[in-house]
């Protein structure tokens, strides 16, 4: 460590205005694609993909007890014809409801979630919306720029009856 | 504005009341429960605002009034410790059947 830096130093005194001798393998290149990187160092960089995000931001939210469900309504449907299919896993539907855009540095989250009857719903967004930060900025160590959270339908206890099968009156 | 901040506030605030002398427990209460939402879980009782966290308390001593002034003290001091600016509320959901028993209701009737 302290041999590099001082051979850095003396190149620096030594050869003075030389700045543009040998390109450095340290830090982007500038003229290199983007890299969908949230970590680059000199023995390589990590790429996090968007699925990858997407789930943690999807687990994350299911995290927050308010949450009932996830994905707009078709999407809700096709997740449950899916998992009547034999083999299939539930790791499939955890990015249900999710979709991500992922930079360099930051990513944005969009989230489609149901909640239950009865709850403060603004109270429910603001905790997935803290929870999904945090999990995916500790997780990943990309910035969250922002977390846009529909609330697409509310779920009422007793709803998968169908259609209320008693009439009102007696 | 953290996650961690938010939970840990809300644990703080339940932790401070809950432990004022005449707080018997914080409850939910009413038709939309008071409760913060943290992950894999919920604080009962405490809810976090825009403009002022409001805490709700069952009570179990006579009378109120030293115990919502203990409350309130505690809460604010833990959000002037947060540099959180917000109002305390208090809401006296219930108060314990003992209090009735021994309280001066209670000396009166027997």
């Amino acid at each position: 460590m302290s041999s590099s830096s001082s051979a850095a130093a003396t190149e620096r005194d030594g050869t003075g205005g030389t700045g543009s001798g040998a390109p450095r393998r340290t830090g982007p290149a500038p003229g290199a694609p983007p890299s969908h990187a949230a970590l680059t160092t000199e023995h390589g960089q990590t790429r996090i993909a968007d699925a990858v995000v997407a789930k943690i931001a999807g687990l994350a939210a299911r995290e927050i007890p308010g949450v009932y469900s996830m994905g707009t309504g078709f999407a809700r449907r096709m997740g449950q014809l899916r998992s009547l299919v034999p083999g299939s896993t539930d790791i499939d539907t955890v990015a249900q409801g999710v979709s991500v855009e992922v930079g360099e540095r930051e990513t944005a989250v969009d989230l489609d979630v149901v909640t239950w009857y009865g709850q403060n719903i603004v109270e429910v967004t603001e905790a997935v919306r803290s929870n999904v930060i945090e999990r995916v900025e500790g997780m990943t160590g990309l910035r969250v720029v922002e977390v846009n959270i529909n609330v697409d339908d509310i779920y009422v206890e007793g709803q998968d009856s169908g259609e209320p099968s008693q009439s009102r009156v007696q | 504005m953290g996650g961690s901040d938010r939970v840990g506030l809300a644990r703080a605030v339940a932790a401070a009341a809950g432990s004022t002398p005449g707080v018997s427990r914080l409850v939910a209460g009413g038709l939309i429960p008071a409760v913060t939402h943290v992950p894999g879980g919920t604080v009962t009782g405490v809810r976090l605002g825009a403009t002022a966290v409001s805490v709700h308390i069952a009570i179990d001593r006579f009378p109120l009034e030293p115990v919502i002034t203990g409350v309130v003290q505690a809460v604010g001091a833990v959000l002037s410790g947060a540099d959180d600016e917000r109002r305390v509320e208090v809401v006296v959901e219930d108060v314990e059947d003992s209090a009735l028993r021994s309280g001066p209701f209670g000396t009166g009737a027997s």
